[in-house]
């Protein structure tokens, strides 16, 4: 867990590729001001949200393990304040049972890099 | 006989390879001429023999028809006793030859070969047509032995002169002494035995009744027995019917002499009736070869059974088929086939081929005396248990490839989803986060010229990242799967860069890999259009489904290629494609004509459709 200022951080990104939770967190902390976590898959996404009860979750769909809808059903059942966004290479994947997720939304990782797309998403979900 | 089915009397056994029996034809038919010859030379030179020219002329005729029609049948019925039968009435023929004798005791033994002669007759007709003569058969000749002895054995020993109880046989005041006479009397034997006309109405009357009995029903089973049965029937019937009214009826001494004469010597013709039996038996074989070899070249799809039952005229013909494994027979439908039951008037004939048996036919007894026929069905079942034994062969093939294609079909798809994951997971992965990097760069810089590359360098990576995902959407057609061809060929087509018209008719839904396997080929076809078809290119996309079959077709009228150099990749992977899952492909390009490929696949009533 990488917390900042060894307080609970406000951002969790979880993805199984270092690469990509190493560059999502460079260009998330540029985009917006907060403070960001990394877990490397579901199991330890589930035990860092009960540590440190971030306020957004950023969950890759699809990694080994439970994988990213068990672990928003788990982490949803464990706390109803942690906002999750799903995290999907394309929409394609979305599962049918998203409902049950209890993720905020879905989105492809693609739409990370629309300007301004992820500041007004983390401002929406600080709120 | 057989193990097939112990105890059964009605089975015969065929060989394919027919029996050839070597038989003495030369010899034999020698003898014949030389003892016709014989025979008709001693009675024409009787001194004691009142009509002795035409009864030379009449005895020769008999033996040489006699001998000749039975070397007959031993060349088209080697297994049938008529043959033998009829060289031995020849021969008891030329034995009453020895009438013309001189010598009393030789002339006598010349009057006792008609016993011989007689007891044939009746003996050929009984086994004509018969496998066997069976126990009435052989009752029936015994009593009619017994009375024709009880007819000449009295005149032997009781007349002071022993002569043929026939019209041409008499003799004049010659006629030589009996000399076997122990009592003459004359005065009481001769009103019986000069017109022996009580006993011999009485026998001729119970052997035509038995005749009836025991022929005439068969009559009614089927076309080849009547065909086959008419000839010798019909004048074995006369004859007895004219001897059983001889007598019966008041007639002058003229007309009685007249009538005597006619049927006494109308034995004559016995050996003809005969003949034109077995005429009539090979006009039928021919006529049913004629129509197994029509049958067997027709073409058409061959029902064995129907087609032995057409060509044989008989229609409840059943084929058998033996089973090793379950040592039994049975019949088209695989159930199992028993012996027929005994006079119900058809017979079990087994086939073998190289010494196993392979089969049979339930049949008309009838039949079973014809070789050729046999044969014919022979042949029939022979080729009934092949097609069976490829048809069983071609349906584990089918079951066989089926499932390799199936087995083959799910390995690739397993390998395109694990490429199509890696390519997400990690290739994807990598894009995206070096792309993140390119803007995080870009918003570090106030350098405007260093922006505008590095956001080049961000539509770049988006692009390679589109192409990414296409290139996983072919290999794993997710967009197919979730809508079936229709939704995302359409879309495929709007999205393409030249002008491309989609049709669909009748898609529904079809099993995932022969879905996934006709979008790629769609997506191939059109890519191949896009890229080779040059400027100003357009293209069509037709699907249509059906009960039958899933086809597509893709034409452009583009340049178009000379097929015999066209080896590229994409068009080897479409026919792999449809290769893997039982369908067919074709190309149709000539160069500046455009390029039409279509493909489709059999839909089987037993695939699952999707």
């Amino acid at each position: 867990m990488t917390g900042a200022n060894g307080s609970a951080a406000s951002v969790l990104i979880v993805d199984d590729s270092s690469t990509f939770r190493t560059a999502f967190r460079s260009y998330l902390l540029d985009q917006s001001a907060c403070e960001v976590a990394e877990a490397p898959s579901g199991e330890a996404a589930v035990k860092m949200c009960r540590e440190l009860s971030p306020k957004i979750v950023f969950m890759d769909l699809r990694m080994p393990g439970i994988g990213g809808l068990e672990a928003c059903r788990q982490i949803r059942a464990a706390s109803a304040d942690t906002r999750l966004v799903l995290l999907s290479a394309s929409l394609r994947d979305a599962p049918q049972d998203l409902t049950t997720s209890g993720a905020a939304r879905i989105m492809t990782k693609d739409e990370l890099l629309v300007p301004g797309r992820i500041r007004a998403l983390v401002q929406q979900l600080m709120e | 006989m057989s193990g097939a089915f112990p105890g059964s009397g009605a089975l015969t056994v065929v060989r394919l390879a027919r029996a050839a029996g070597q038989r003495p034809y030369v010899l034999v038919g020698l003898t014949g001429f030389f003892a016709g010859l014989a025979a008709g030379w001693l009675i024409a030179t009787s001194n004691h023999l009142a009509y002795s020219v035409p009864y030379a002329v009449l005895d020769a005729v008999e033996v040489w028809s006699s001998v000749a029609i039975g070397l007959y049948y031993w060349s088209n019925r080697p297994t049938s006793r008529l043959g033998n039968l009829l060289v031995a009435f020849g021969f008891s023929n030329a034995a009453i030859g020895l009438q013309g004798s001189s010598n009393p005791l030789i002339s006598n033994l010349g009057v006792l070969a008609e016993v011989p002669v007689l007891i044939l007759i009746v003996w050929l007709i009984l086994v004509y047509q018969r496998p066997r003569l069976g126990g009435s058969g052989r009752w029936i000749l015994a009593s009619w032995g017994s009375l024709v002895m009880a007819l000449y054995g009295p005149w032997l020993l009781l007349h002071p002169t022993v002569m043929t109880p026939t019209a041409l046989g008499a003799c004049n005041a010659n006629c030589p002494a009996n000399p076997l006479l122990i009592v003459s009397a004359p005065g009481t034997l001769e009103p019986l035995l000069s017109r022996p006309v009580g006993a011999w109405r009485i026998g001729a009357f119970i052997l035509l009744a038995v005749v009836f009995l025991r022929y005439f029903p068969t009559l009614r089973r089927s076309a080849a027995e009547r065909q086959v049965m008419l000839p010798v029937l019909v004048i074995f019937s006369i004859w007895l019917l004219g001897s059983t009214a001889y007598g019966a009826v008041q007639l002058t001494d003229r007309e009685s002499q007249v009538l005597f004469w006619v049927l006494y010597h109308g034995r004559a013709i016995f050996p003809f009736a005969f003949l034109a039996g077995l005429i009539a038996s090979e006009m039928l074989t021919a006529s049913s070869l004629r129509t197994v070899i029509r049958l067997l070249d027709s073409g058409s799809r061959l029902n064995e059974e129907a087609t032995l039952a057409d060509a044989l005229s008989d229609p409840d013909i059943k084929l058998a088929f033996w089973i090793p494994a379950s040592d039994q027979f049975v019949d088209t439908d695989g159930a199992h086939v028993g012996p027929p039951t005994a006079n119900s008037g058809r017979v079990m004939t087994e086939f073998r081929r190289g010494g196993q048996l392979i089969g049979g036919i339930i049949s008309d007894a009838a039949i079973s005396q014809h070789p050729e026929l046999l044969e014919a069905a022979a042949r029939v079942v022979s080729i009934a248990v092949d097609k069976r034994r490829l048809e069983g062969d071609l349906k584990t093939a089918r079951e066989n490839l089926s499932n390799s294609r199936a087995e083959s079909a799910a390995a690739t798809e397993t390998q395109r989803r694990r490429i199509e994951r890696d390519l997400h997971d990690s290739l994807q992965q990598e894009l995206l986060a070096v792309d993140m990097r390119v803007q995080l760069a870009r918003n570090l810089t106030q350098d405007v010229a260093l922006r505008d590359r590095l956001t080049g360098i961000s539509e770049d990576l988006a692009l390679a990242r589109q192409n990414m995902r296409d290139i996983a959407r072919g290999l794993q057609p997710a967009n197919v799967l979730a809508q079936g061809l229709t939704p995302p060929l359409a879309e495929a087509a709007q999205r393409a860069p030249i002008p491309v018209v989609f049709r669909a008719s009748g898609v529904g839904r079809y099993p995932a890999d022969v879905e996934a396997a006709i979008y790629f080929c769609c997506l191939e076809a059109l890519q191949n259009a896009e890229k080779h078809g040059g400027q100003d290119t357009h293209a069509s996309i037709d699907i249509i489904g059906s009960d039958d079959a899933l086809s597509f077709t893709v034409r452009d009228g583009g340049r178009g290629f000379d097929q015999t150099r066209a080896q590229g990749q994409g068009l080897r992977n479409m026919f792999e494609r449809m290769n893997g899952i039982g369908g067919w492909l074709t190309i149709e390009s000539r160069a500046g004509q455009g390029t039409t490929i279509s493909g489709g696949i059999p839909l089987r009533k037993d695939r699952p459709r999707g």
